[in-house]
């Protein structure tokens, strides 16, 4: 089936993805206006206040509706049966298009803060947001849900429509629709959204300078302790981004790969965790690189040893060839399977749209991932040093004199392959 | 593409059942072994999930490489009522895939028993930080106290503590035998791999003594309140016991009345201006389950909360399901197996559900068209046969004396029950 992509007059950008075996239709909205752009959490009360004001109408009560606010973007999603696609294209009209009023607005406000509240009480979440700090801040990037203003901030209407103006315009977004598409409904969108006046707006983030090698503890009761470590790691579409993501898989990846490295020696060769993940999440204008797991306090030390232990051998030693293809094909088996799933598929395509100024298909990326070499990968460990590089956070019930034997260890790190060679 | 369904009983007894994509690039494999908590004897606790740790690393991870030699992920989970392995490969390689899942299936060895104890202990220290996981937990556990379907999948430190491997062996004897084992094949696999299948999964029946008599758990009502003062929100759960997959196709009913329980709970806390969310969901086993419904609010608002479910379920329990409500539920269930179907995973674990649910291979274009034609009645059907008996159980900075219309919850969504005016007729036939 044929994949297209439309401009229309006011710069609104439609991607057209029809899929023969659904029995669905998805529209998806990738707005550009996340966590980045604005004064946290102003983004996310705009995101909820479309959600309260469009999507409790009697007629997008047979929708699956879902919606994100993430560091750069907003995400809508709607999805209907073949017969009722026409509602959900009403219903993404009126969310994009018209702000919410006065009676929405304060309760947006009140719902976004009980939250993060309940965000915020996820010891795994609060890792994250830590992590992302302790890698970016004060850039935007490191804006988290943390120490946020207790009090629920004030919003009308009037506030909510200035924020609407500077952030959800036709040029800002791209617009997909998936699935069992006629050419009717294709007509419809385009239509319906043409209507959408043109405020041209422009979206700045400031250039950004990722931190290295910090450890920070941020104290709370738990049983155990959260791991979370961070590196610099190249921006959508870069340079090494490939290589980026097979080295992600290589350590074990987002899927909890069980032959990953770090599983291997951490947990099967040790014992000390459950679970051990790793992901690349690229941005546009830099990346973060996050391994995430969790421990008992008494072993948090022995755990960061054995991970820096891993880089490092990671950085000294070529990966074997048969490791690569396999980890490669695992990938791409990965990416056939979450390519048949509408919604994976048009937030994938609207993310390459909208980052990179073009789409790439699965077979595309499939491809591009078989090139990389084991050489690439070595370039791109010798490039960012992540056992000398990394940032530690660790939040939960952390032991006295913890972050001290890390800083320690961290100080008789081995220099990278390529300061070795020079 | 249409999918077509089929279903096999091979000579040692193992079921087999698939659904054929013409066309498809990939196959998702789903074996599932009837093997959870409720199998477990006294003394046994979190031994099936400590058997799937056992099975997934009984070759000290070459099994997972030769996994990833094929591009695939194998996966494995325990619940109360069962242990699932699953797997998705590009079709090609699918007989080889389940050849691997096929030997995977040994008996635990010692080593590995010492080995993954460590990791199981750190699996069960995760769990009780995190606030949704440990509130579904208790509300089970709170449900069923006298049954193993209500004790944690995941054992205690000290039933750990006591599990050997030989206890694990007679776990394994018992319930890895192909009578207690369904396989779903999904995709589009070549022909060759019929005669794979008989020739991977011809295990001989282990058929040991000794069986634990699986009794029917009996639900009892109370309140429980877990104090955590450094939670910033409160955490509310709610159990109401009702029936299984074993009523067959009316069980569909039991998710559409959870998203009208969802939606009526969000509209009534909106109105009394409550800043909390409120989810439903049912959770089937095989002869009994139960409605889990979650309010998450803050400390202040939690007392309004709880108002507002307690005149919810008076309002449904009293059989007052709107058309609109009922259709749009049902739609959006409709929608989610839909989406459910484009993925191989889940469209795998869907086929298992519906071949206990139906006992023949139902395809998912059938299921919907089912979901679609139920009609309102079905609810006032489906709602005689949920409760009387509820549990509820609090999680967060307010104790006993800071939330105490926890216990007049529960004796008034009882009296809700009882008196409704619907017949319980499958209830009183077990």
């Amino acid at each position: 089936m044929s994949l297209t992509v439309h401009t229309l007059p006011n710069g609104l950008r439609v991607i057209v993805a029809p899929t023969a075996t659904s029995e669905l239709v998805t529209f998806g909205a990738l707005v550009g206006m996340g966590n980045a752009h604005t004064c946290s959490p102003e983004v996310d009360i705009l995101r909820q206040s479309l959600v309260d004001e469009h999507w409790r109408r009697p007629e997008a009560a047979g929708l699956r509706l879902s919606s994100e606010t993430t560091i750069e973007h907003t995400w809508f999603e709607l999805t209907s049966l073949r017969d009722a696609s026409q509602m959900a294209l009403e219903v993404l009209q009126a969310t994009l298009m018209t702000p919410a009023g006065d009676d929405t607005a304060q309760r947006a406000a009140t719902r976004v803060m009980r939250m993060r509240g309940q965000y915020s009480d996820h010891v795994f979440y609060e890792a994250v947001d830590r992590a992302s700090h302790d890698l970016f801040a004060p850039h935007p990037y490191g804006t988290g849900s943390f120490d946020q203003p207790e009090q629920v901030p004030i919003v009308d209407g009037q506030c909510l429509a200035t924020l609407h103006a500077r952030h959800c315009q036709p040029n800002t977004t791209v617009l997909v629709i998936t699935g069992s598409i006629t050419g009717r409904m294709e007509q419809a969108l385009q239509d319906g959204f043409e209507t959408w006046p043109n405020g041209r707006v422009t979206v700045n983030i400031p250039p950004v300078t990722p931190n290295m090698a910090s450890v920070a503890t941020y104290h709370r009761p738990g049983r155990q302790v959260q791991v979370a470590m961070t590196f610099s790691a190249p921006s959508y579409g870069a340079d090494g981004a490939e290589a980026t993501q097979l080295l992600a898989e290589i350590l074990g990846g987002k899927a909890r790969i069980q032959d990953g490295r770090l599983r291997r020696a951490i947990r099967f060769e040790y014992n000390k965790v459950y679970d051990v993940f790793t992901e690349y999440m690229p941005y546009s204008l830099a990346g973060s690189f996050r391994i995430f797991t969790a421990t008992t306090p008494d072993q948090v030390v022995d755990v960061v040893r054995l991970i820096l232990r891993e880089l490092r051998r990671l950085e000294m030693e070529d990966i074997p060839t048969a490791e690569l293809n396999r980890v490669q094909l695992r990938l791409c088996t990965s990416l056939a399977h979450r390519y048949q799933i509408s919604s994976i598929r048009a937030r994938s395509l609207t993310q390459s749209l909208a980052y990179a100024g073009r789409l790439w298909t699965w077979k595309e990326e499939a491809e591009a991932l078989k090139k990389v070499t084991s050489k690439h990968v070595g370039d791109l460990l010798a490039k960012l040093a992540p056992s000398t590089s990394l940032n530690v956070t660790l939040v939960g019930p952390v032991q006295a004199g913890t972050e001290a034997a890390i800083k320690a260890m961290r100080a008789g790190d081995v220099p990278s392959r390529e300061k070795q060679r020079e | 593409m249409s999918r077509r369904g089929w279903h096999a009983r091979l000579s040692n007894g193992l079921d087999v059942i698939g659904e054929h994509l013409p066309g498809a690039g990939l196959v998702a494999l789903r074996l599932r072994v009837s093997a959870g908590a409720r199998h477990e004897g006294l003394h046994e606790q979190g031994a099936a999930h400590f058997l799937e740790h056992t099975t997934v690393q009984a070759s000290n991870g070459k099994l997972h490489t030769a996994f990833n030699m094929l591009g695939a992920e194998l996966h494995a989970n325990t619940s109360p009522d069962e242990t699932c392995y699953f797997v998705y490969v590009l079709s090609d390689y699918a007989p080889q895939a389940l050849t691997l899942l096929s030997n995977m299936l040994a008996p635990p060895l010692e080593k590995t028993c010492v080995a993954e104890r460590h990791v199981i202990l750190q699996e069960i220290e995760r769990a009780y930080d995190t606030p949704v996981v440990a509130l579904y937990k208790r509300v089970l556990a709170t449900l069923f106290p006298d049954h193993p379907i209500g004790a944690d999948v995941l054992g205690t430190t000290a039933s750990l503590a006591a599990l050997s491997c030989s206890n694990l062996m007679d776990f394994w004897r018992r319930r890895y035998s192909p009578k207690h084992m369904t396989l779903a094949i999904i995709g589009g696999w070549s022909p060759e791999m019929a005669s794979s299948v008989t020739e991977a999964c011809s295990w001989p029946n282990s058929n040991r003594d000794g069986e634990v008599k699986d009794t029917l758990p009996q639900a009892q009502p109370l309140v429980r309140w877990v104090h955590k003062p450094a939670l910033t929100q409160q955490y509310l759960g709610m159990g109401i016991a009702g029936p299984g997959l074993d009523i067959g196709l009316a069980s569909y009913s039991l998710p559409i009345l959870a998203t009208v329980l969802t939606g009526r709970l969000n509209a009534c806390l909106r109105r009394l201006g409550v800043p909390a969310q409120a989810s439903a969901f049912y959770v089937p086993f095989d002869d009994c389950g139960f409605m889990f419904v979650m309010l998450v609010a803050p400390p202040s608002g939690a007392s309004v909360g709880l108002q507002a479910l307690k005149m919810v379920l008076k309002t449904l329990s009293a059989g007052h399901v709107q058309d609109d409500e009922w259709s749009s539920a049902r739609t959006q269930l409709a929608v989610r197996l839909a989406l459910e179907a484009e993925s191989f995973t889940l469209s795998a674990r869907n086929l298992i559900k519906r071949w206990r649910i139906a006992r023949r291979p139902m395809t998912s274009t059938e299921e919907m068209a089912y979901v679609l034609a139920l009609q309102d009645k079905d609810a006032f059907e489906i709602l005689g046969q949920l409760g009387p008996t509820c549990c509820a159980v609090t999680l967060g900075s307010l104790a006993e004396e800071g939330l105490p219309e926890l216990t007049s919850l529960i004796e008034a969504s009882e009296q809700v029950f009882n008196s409704r005016p619907m017949s319980r007729t499958a209830n009183e036939q077990k």
